[in-house]
């Protein structure tokens, strides 16, 4: 049945999308002739930037084996989470399906990568698989270390006024349970940010403006307080960012606390423990708290020889690439893509959807013989929701300049157009970057 | 160049959920063109004034409700891009109001 549903789908959408096809053919991504090739083209993860960039590898290339290894049979809308966390969004508009998404003729593993080993150019899966490849490309994700804190628990979340928005769909629904909840009382919320490199770096912003909205709406901000405890000593890394949010939080009166880091909680008991950089200690007890945990780049790439050795990337494993072409800086036939290279910025979907076309350019140009001949700026974007129905624009770049796609979009100007874009624009977006077109 | 095509995408990614219905819609609508047309007594003049007031009444009914559709409100309306915004969906809704509206009301107004 859902082969049938599938196919009717597509064909309809086949149907609709002539005329658009037709019209703008010259702007559709695969506008040249395909590259002939035998080679085998592994792709590890099936995220949106694994997703995409098979999508696109097939429309431009004729002969070649492309496989994506991926033991996930959901595909999560991802930049949706914290609207579900936050009641705005209900789950089901974040579940999809990866098998509805990869292109015709690609083979698909369904196992987990667990050992790179590049210089015999060879997957190894959990089963135990191993896949030889010509080209590799990694889009594994990030990996959550919820084991750095102790007693955290993720089946918890939604209990005990537990939240986290990062881990799955099923745990946004149940940080909104939670959020829910404690809204009707008010009370002490913890808001928490750690020291590593996150996806989505603005998720734990959004539900502090969001919890404060929430309560606001309830009734119960008068007698609550919400604390913000970062283990940096900023919120946000591009200083124009973070300085805007800072002055608005101080407005509605979000405390910020600097250089505590989350590293206990006692879920039952409602105490978090966090730690200062010289080793002291501080309980604090919590109605609501917002767990955010320390991420890294995926065992199976930290443990191998793609990882960074050195250098501000090494300490989280991330995939050793060249920030410009995003091609790997010792292995020129495995490029990264998506929330797991080691580059200054970009753990987004929009880094995706800017690197993907320029991912995959820089591929076809290897296959050819040539020099990479695209290069990244670094763009990323947040839409930073400050409260239901208003939201500021933000994007910027490697060096944390701000670069709006739109000229007169202000970015740090709160507006409706940007809550527009985040609530009904963004998903049919990455939709279109995940089937290749955009 | 890009930002239109992504655009593109954005509408076409909307539309296809229901894209069966919106296909039925257009389906619909070219019948009553074609009938409206292929009737002499039809009178698209004359129905003009009254296409317009569909239009408007369209496009400010959409005005008034696409925030609240949109989980936001009139009052977060602050900034000149969000009118321009919010007036450009209300005349897209009035224009398709009006082209939906058009042949019915010529239709509708045959001469004796």
């Amino acid at each position: 049945m859902t082969q049938i549903n599938t196919s009717r789908r597509r064909w309809l959408g086949g149907m609709a999308a002539w005329p658009v096809a037709a019209t703008l053919a010259s702007h559709a991504p695969q506008a040249q002739a395909r590259l002939k090739t035998r080679a085998h083209i592994v792709i590890v993860g099936s995220g949106l930037a694994g997703i995409a960039a098979a999508n696109r590898l097939s429309q431009a290339l004729d002969g070649a084996r492309i496989t994506i290894v991926d033991g996930k049979e959901a595909h999560n809308y991802q930049p949706g989470y914290t609207l579900v966390a936050t009641g705005v969004w209900p789950v089901g508009k974040v579940v999809e399906r990866n098998a509805d998404f990869h292109p015709a003729g690609v083979e698909w593993v369904k196992d987990f990568a667990a050992e790179f080993d590049p210089a015999s150019n060879v997957v190894v899966t959990q089963g135990g698989q191993r896949l030889r490849y010509d080209y590799l490309i990694v889009a594994t994700g990030t990996q959550m270390n919820f084991d750095q804190i102790d007693g955290m628990d993720v089946s918890a979340i939604g209990r005990h006024g537990l939240g986290c928005v990062y881990p799955s769909a099923q745990a946004a629904e149940a940080t909104w349970a939670a959020l829910d909840t404690f809204r009707g009382t008010g009370g002490r919320a913890l808001m928490t940010l750690p020291a590593t490199p996150l996806k989505c770096a603005g998720a734990p912003l959004k539900m502090t403006f969001m919890v404060v909205d929430r309560l606001r709406e309830a009734g119960t901000l008068g007698r609550s307080t919400v604390e913000f405890h970062s283990a940096l000593g900023n919120v946000f890394g591009v200083k124009a960012v973070n300085d805007n949010v800072l002055a608005r939080w101080d407005k509605l009166g979000v405390g910020v606390t600097y250089h505590h880091k989350l590293t206990a909680v006692d879920i039952g008991g409602r105490r978090a423990t966090f730690s200062t950089p010289e080793g002291a200690q501080e309980t604090l007890e919590y109605d609501f708290l917002h767990v955010v945990p320390p991420m890294s780049a995926p065992n199976p790439v930290r443990q191998s020889d793609l990882a960074w050795k050195d250098g501000p990337f090494a300490a989280g494993g991330w995939l050793e690439v060249d920030k410009d072409t995003l091609q790997h800086r010792r292995y020129p036939n495995v490029f990264g893509l998506g929330d797991v290279n080691g580059t200054p910025r970009g753990k987004t979907a929009a880094t995706v959807k800017k690197s993907t076309p320029l991912v995959v350019q820089n591929l076809l140009d290897v296959m050819a013989g040539k020099a990479p001949s695209a290069t990244f700026d670094g763009y990323t974007s947040c839409p930073l929701i400050v409260r239901e129905g208003s939201a500021m624009l933000i994007e910027f770049d490697y060096e944390g300049r701000l670069t709006p796609s739109l000229p007169m979009i202000e970015p740090l100007q709160e507006s409706y157009f940007a809550w527009v874009m985040k609530q009904r624009m963004l998903k049919p977006a990455y939709l279109a970057v995940l089937k290749g077109r955009a | 160049m890009y930002e239109i095509w992504l655009g593109l995408n954005i509408v076409y990614e909307t539309l296809l959920p229901g894209l069966l219905w919106w296909l039925l819609l257009a389906l619909a609508w070219i019948t009553l063109l074609v009938a409206a047309w292929r009737t002499p007594q039809a009178n698209w003049r004359r129905a003009w004034p009254a296409t317009l007031i569909l239009g408007a009444f369209a496009a400010l009914v959409a005005f008034v409700l696409l925030p609240a559709l949109t989980a936001s409100s009139l009052s977060e309306l602050k900034y000149w891009v969000d009118w321009v915004f919010l007036g450009s969906l209300a005349l897209g809704a009035g224009a398709m109001a009006m082209a939906l509206g058009w042949p019915a009301l010529a239709w509708l107004a045959r001469r004796a």
